[in-house]
């Protein structure tokens, strides 16, 4: 280490240190940081690229370190830093609203449904790649989903995750019934085996669970929440009312009181423990109690052996049921718009989609054609109905598109409300509808404008 | 050993003088009784907790097993926390450097604000209170909106997203409010007159304030510490919104975001996690009980 002649200290301010030079670059220093202050822009120099990805966390562990390891491979091969975090799916919403609050935050977020109706001016327009993935991958099964305010594409449709029965099929079997096909079948055999001790479990609570399965069954009874404009209100029907007064059958016959508290793990539970005979559930109930290595009461057998998955079951106007359907988005504050995107159609080529298919053991359903009927699902019998189960499945706000408002009537569980006091006796299934109107038009009118 | 000593060798007198009287007895019997549904309803929680972290994968999610004892002690939801999470690694430390440091800003800014605001006399003193515990009262669902455009400014500059700098800056905003009027209530207790005398000593008011009142606001100061110390360790909001890298989470986000997925709970180390959650909260409290009691009623009787 070399001594400076001006004495200790004086090589940090150049060589030609004097006082006139020290004042000089004060006031230059003083001057950037005034500058950089004032316009509240800070300096590029030294800044490192970093590409960052938000998701919730996924079911199943493996595919968020596949999701992970094919950001760091891109990263790598791209020249730029990356980073993956992870939130849980509940809080999700908080965090993509404190990143648009600020203008600031990750590159790729992970978007549910309504949320790119929601974000719409807070999204870039995808529609480029959104077309390449596609063509890519042989088609998209729903052209509706993901779309932005301005019908342009916002999100790109990553996958869905269905709804199927989950079923004891031993105890449908000891009281000599066949797999229930349409619902009224799931009321028959549900009332023999929950005076068996084995109750249907469908929850009548504010989880998302309650919030799909409710849907599906208005749609299989030909009501609709709205008109296939996606502004129109229609949910005060006969065949509203109906449904409603269905559940209530189903409630007081063959489910028990415990339904209107149940979160999303309370029917996992009730199924591996081998209470309820069936549920209406993602594969999570089934892979859980694989987890779990849950036992049937009293035996030393798998539960997990005795549990199949079914289609959802058919009412009067047919075969329909809700999903939660992901996809991904890029903020429009984000200063690597161009890599996110090229990272994007990285991640959906064909390979890398089929690893991440491959990593989520089946959980994540394709939304694009040349995936779903992807071997996996031959696999195992358990999931022989995933291929399928896509014809019958609607994104939020069916018959129309999934937009802010449906996505904000989801979000205050609304329908479950409205089906847990039609169940309970709280208000007959007139009243119970005619609420949810009222309280559904006040949304739609503030979104409508 | 004295007074049996004493009962012995003093004869019946000593015996009679030593003798709880059977009323006292009663009553304090009658009292304790009294006491144990609280203590039950207090405590349950935790014995819950409890028990749950030491059942089997298995056992937790057999319903015909009783959900208020355990067949047998499994270690392997504290060992997943240990393998599978960085629960001691990082969101610990995370969360206890985040809530030393935030208590320690809140509670020397809060004394101050509380003295000022108690003793002294100027304009708008009772305006300046009331706007301190209105400012207590904003919950953080509408604080952390305008928060988050403060510490995007800051990282602007200096990067403190993602890290706990954002928690130990933000925090103080919920934390100051609380401690300064929890301590103008308690500064109001302590008799002006004793004050006085230090200063016809010769002391000057910062040093009546260190050397005279501070060490007669123990208790309350302690109270406040104890109080900001939970505020900060529950923290979830702020946590949640400033801080998405793993690494720098703290354990209340932590545990949420790695031990629920979907609809599947990892529900006996999600048990684990919350008890030795609790743990470093227990010791202080434990240690810190009756000056936080004394704190307590004596800032509230004012």
């Amino acid at each position: 280490m070399t001594k400076s002649k001006n004495g200790p200290g004086t090589e940090l301010l150049g060589s030609d240190s004097s006082r006139r030079g020290f004042l000089k670059g004060t006031a230059a220093v003083t001057g950037g940081l005034a500058g950089i202050l004032a316009t509240g822009v800070a300096p590029a120099v030294g800044q490192e690229r970093e590409l960052k990805m938000l998701v919730n966390s996924h079911f199943v562990p493996a595919a968020d370190a596949e999701l992970k390891r094919q950001l760091e491979e891109f990263g790598k091969a791209e020249g730029v830093k990356v980073r993956f975090d992870r939130v849980a799916h509940l809080q999700l919403p908080a965090v993509l609203a404190g990143e648009v609050q600020g203008q600031k935050g990750h590159d790729i977020i992970s978007t549910r449904d309504g949320n790119a109706h929601l974000y719409s001016k807070h999204l870039v327009n995808v529609d480029d790649i959104y077309e390449k993935i596609g063509a890519a991958g042989g088609g998209w099964t729903n052209n509706e989903f993901g779309k932005g305010r301005d019908g342009s594409q916002k999100t790109i449709p990553w996958y869905f995750i269905s709804f199927p029965i989950a079923i004891r099929t031993d105890l449908v079997a000891e009281i000599g019934e066949n797999l229930p096909d349409t619902w009224d079948d799931v009321l028959r055999i549900g009332t023999k085996l929950k005076a068996k001790g084995h109750p249907v479990g469908i929850q009548l609570s504010h989880g998302a669970d309650s919030n799909w399965i409710l849907r599906g069954m208005l749609w299989s009874w030909g009501g609709k929440m709205v008109e296939a404009d996606s502004k129109t209100v229609a949910i005060n029907s006969k065949e509203a009312i109906d449904c409603m007064k269905f559940v209530a059958s189903l409630y007081k016959d063959a489910m028990q009181p415990e339904v209107l508290a149940w979160d999303d793990r309370n029917n996992n539970v009730c199924l591996a423990s081998g209470k309820c005979s069936m549920i209406l559930n993602p594969v999570s109930a089934y892979r859980s109690a694989v987890r779990d290595e849950a036992l049937i009461q009293g035996t030393d057998r798998p539960v997990h052996q005795v549990i199949n998955h079914i289609m959802p079951p058919k009412g009067p106007a047919g075969r329909h049921m809700a999903a939660a359907h992901q996809s991904v988005g890029i903020w429009k504050f984000s200063k690597n718009v161009d890599i996110a995107k090229k990272f994007l159609e990285y991640h959906f080529a064909p390979a890398n989609a089929e690893k991440h298919l491959q990593a989520s053991a089946g959980y994540n359903q394709p939304l694009l054609k040349s995936n779903a009927l992807h071997p996996l699902y031959a696999s195992n019998s358990k999931y022989y109905f995933a291929p399928f189960i896509g014809w019958y499945t609607h994104a939020l706000g069916w018959p129309g598109v999934p937009t802010a408002a449906a996505q904000t009537i989801w979000d205050q569980y609304l329908l479950p409300d409205a089906a847990a006091a039609a169940a309970t006796g709280k208000a007959t299934p007139e009243e119970a509808i005619k609420k949810l109107e009222k309280q559904m038009t006040r949304i739609y009118k503030r979104f409508n404008k | 050993m004295n007074s049996s000593v004493s009962m012995t060798t003093g004869g019946g007198a000593a015996v009679a003088e030593n003798k709880v009287p059977l009323w006292r007895r009663r009553k304090a019997m009658a009292n304790y009784i009294a006491l144990l549904p609280y203590l039950a309803f207090a405590l349950f929680p935790f014995y819950i907790i409890f028990i749950t972290s030491l059942k089997s994968k298995q056992e937790i999610n057999n319903l015909g097993k009783s959900p208020f004892w355990t067949r047998g002690i499994e270690w392997e939801n504290f060992t997943f926390l240990w393998t599978d999470t960085v629960f001691f690694e990082h969101w610990m430390i995370n969360t206890f450097i985040v809530t030393t440091v935030s208590t320690i800003i809140s509670v020397s800014i809060g004394i101050l604000a509380a003295y000022a605001l108690a003793r002294l006399r100027f304009k708008g003193v009772e305006a300046f209170g009331v706007a301190v515990f209105i400012t207590y009262l904003v919950p953080q669902t509408l604080l952390f909106l305008p928060l988050v455009d403060v510490i995007n400014f800051i990282d602007d500059f200096i990067p403190i997203r993602d890290t706990y700098w954002s928690l130990i800056l933000t925090y103080p905003t919920f934390l100051i409010p609380f401690v300064t009027w929890l301590l103008m209530g308690y500064f109001r207790t302590i008799p002006f007159e004793v004050e006085e005398c230090a200063y016809l000593d010769g002391c000057t008011r910062l040093g009546a304030l260190f050397r005279v009142v501070l060490p007669m606001a123990i208790p309350g100061i302690i109270c406040a510490i104890l109080f900001s110390y939970t505020l900060s360790w529950n923290e979830f909001l702020y946590s949640l919104v400033f801080i998405q890298d793993e690494h720098a989470k703290t354990v209340s986000v932590g545990v949420f975001t790695e031990l629920i997925r979907g609809d599947i709970y990892f529900w006996g180390s999600l048990m684990a996690a919350c008890m030795l959650g609790t743990v470093p909260i227990v010791i202080l409290y434990g240690f810190l009980m009756d000056y936080y009691t004394s704190g307590l009623t004596q800032g509230a009787i004012k």
